[in-house]
């Protein structure tokens, strides 16, 4: 059995990609060195790299919106995670872990092809799961692409560009065609992160899809409420009229929520007593949002939305996404930067340790992405007397740490998991922790 | 015929949800298994059989000690399953501990 991530690492090896580059909330974690680029730069960073002839791979979790791509010298793959409206590129969908060889070997042929990009949406069951297929041997005649030592200046010119892409995707619709036919299973249930019912292979924008045109036959269609959006939109650009029935099928589990070990959200929101403020972050973490209530948006939407505003507002946002243009502005709310990389703003205070933030605008010593470890905290056993009064542990039920575990009614910490960052121990009523 | 279904963790540290169908007994039977390794669950526990720490009355321990003996009783509980890959797994590493405690529930 292989897992998801043995099988791309597999598949990078084996086609030579050079240029990879991984989105800081890609659920995969990759050992490949961060290049500090947001999911918008780094799209713009791949299709330059692949155009000077670097094989370039990136993992997102939603694709950036861009509006133009151009014809590149050696392929480029972009996996992402969520299905998205306004499919710009050759897109092939990824269901089920065991096709997802075969899915990675077309698109990268694809692209080699057409030179064009091409994107690999990835559905939830792909992403953490066993294929049971195997992995095909490495090719021992694929060698690393050539890099020319001048840039192909046709590549560069918008118009011809253009109607090179065009044609170019006509033939990706073609090949595409011939690689899924008959591979299209009719059923009224449409489903892709579902663990039943059918979806589409592939799509190619330009181009009349066969597979969704197939759906002609049916009366209807059953769609999972999360992805009715993208379907409806998919039906609408093909000119497809079919009721869409909206059906409700997510799994019955509910699971507690968890944090990362020295999540700086726990510290900020517990330490800063941040009860009035709105907070926005331009962090992608559907487990803040809904613990802490705290809200997306990137710092230019923070901007606006603090204008002419008498709510407390706070940003908490990576330190790599704020630049000395936006302290340009006067702006009268909290801001909160986290250390991901090494860069100093006038205005802004970098703090030593997690448990020293002070509510003015300041540099968190570290970022999702860099969590630090400092010294580990103990429990005193004989202190510990929430669940003596039959309360729940306030540590466990505001910082959400994985750390932080129940055995004998006594509070434990798990050592391994432990940063250090301290947030229980400023929070615990009784001073149990140490 | 195994299939395995996982869901997408919202961190990196989110409990891993894993689905695994399995088929292959003649009886038509089916049976919906829940097994809480971590503790994790918080819907209701009624209509499932439901394994956890709490149902078998063990300590929760975080190198996953306890994980055995709930592997133990989930194959107690999936008659024509049986145990002999695990407990060969766990006799080729010298767990003894642990094949011990994984014993001790298969009854």
């Amino acid at each position: 059995m292989f897992t998801t991530k043995e099988i791309i690492n597999h598949f990078i090896d084996r086609f030579l990609f050079s240029v990879i580059y991984s989105g800081p909330n890609f659920p995969l974690k990759f050992d490949y060195p961060s290049n500090h680029l947001s999911e918008q730069e780094a799209i713009r960073f791949l299709i330059g790299s692949s155009m000077a002839g670097n094989k370039s791979i990136g993992f997102f979790t939603e694709l950036p919106g861009i509006n133009d791509i151009k014809t590149v010298k050696s392929a480029l793959l972009i996996l992402s995670t969520e299905l998205k409206t306004g499919i710009i590129m050759p897109t092939l969908f990824l269901k089920d872990i065991d096709n997802m060889t075969n899915i990675l070997i077309t698109a990268h042929n694809i692209s080699e092809e057409t030179k064009l990009p091409v994107n690999i949406i990835m559905s939830s069951n792909s992403l953490f799961s066993f294929s049971t297929s195997k992995i095909p041997k490495i090719h021992t005649s694929l060698k690393k692409p050539s890099l020319d030592k001048y840039l192909d200046k046709k590549n560069l010119e918008y118009k011809k560009n253009s109607d090179t892409i065009l044609k170019n995707m006509h033939q990706a619709e073609k090949t595409l065609s011939k690689k899924f036919e008959n591979k299209f299973v009719i059923s009224e249930n449409v489903g892709f992160n579902t663990l039943d019912g059918t979806f589409i292979n592939y799509l190619v924008p330009e181009t009349k899809s066969l597979e969704i045109s197939a759906l002609k036959k049916l009366d209807h269609i059953n769609v999972n409420e999360k992805e009715y959006p993208f379907v409806k939109k998919l039906l609408e650009t093909n000119n497809m009229h079919i009721e869409i029935k909206i059906v409700n099928n997510e799994s019955p589990l509910k699971i507690k929520p968890i944090l990362c070990p020295g999540c700086p959200f726990a510290n900020i929101t517990n330490l800063l007593n941040l009860e009035n403020y709105i907070i926005f972050t331009d962090i992608r973490c559907d487990t803040i949002n809904k613990v802490y209530n705290i809200f997306y948006a990137t710092f230019q939407n923070f901007l606006g939305l603090s204008n002419n505003n008498d709510n407390h507002l706070c940003f908490v946002g990576m330190l790599s996404n704020f630049t000395s243009k936006f302290n340009q502005f006067d702006n009268p709310n909290l801001i909160i930067l986290l250390k991901d990389i090494n860069m100093h703003f006038k205005g802004f205070k970098t703090t030593s340790k997690p448990y020293k933030i002070k509510n003015k605008n300041s540099i968190f010593p570290y970022s999702c992405s860099n969590i630090e470890h400092y010294k580990k905290v103990k429990i005193k056993d004989h202190l510990c007397k929430c669940l003596d009064e039959k309360t729940d542990p306030i540590c466990i039920k505001k910082t959400f740490c994985p750390a932080l575990y129940i055995v004998n009614s006594k509070v434990k910490i798990n050592r391994t998991l432990c940063t250090g960052c301290s947030v229980c121990k400023n929070i615990c009523p009784h001073g149990a922790i140490s | 015929m195994t299939k395995i279904y996982s869901r997408k963790p919202e961190n990196p540290y989110y409990p891993l949800l894993f689905e695994i169908i399995v088929r292959g007994s003649l009886q038509q039977k089916t049976k919906n298994i829940i097994i809480d390794f971590d503790n994790v669950v918080m819907s209701d526990r009624t209509n499932e059989t439901y394994i956890s720490c709490e149902t078998l009355d063990l300590k929760l321990y975080p190198d996953g000690e306890h994980y055995w003996p709930m592997i133990g009783s989930l194959i107690s509980i999936i008659k024509d399953v049986s145990p002999a890959y695990i407990a060969g797994y766990l006799l080729s590493n010298k767990k003894n501990d642990e094949l011990l405690n994984f014993r001790n529930f298969l009854k």
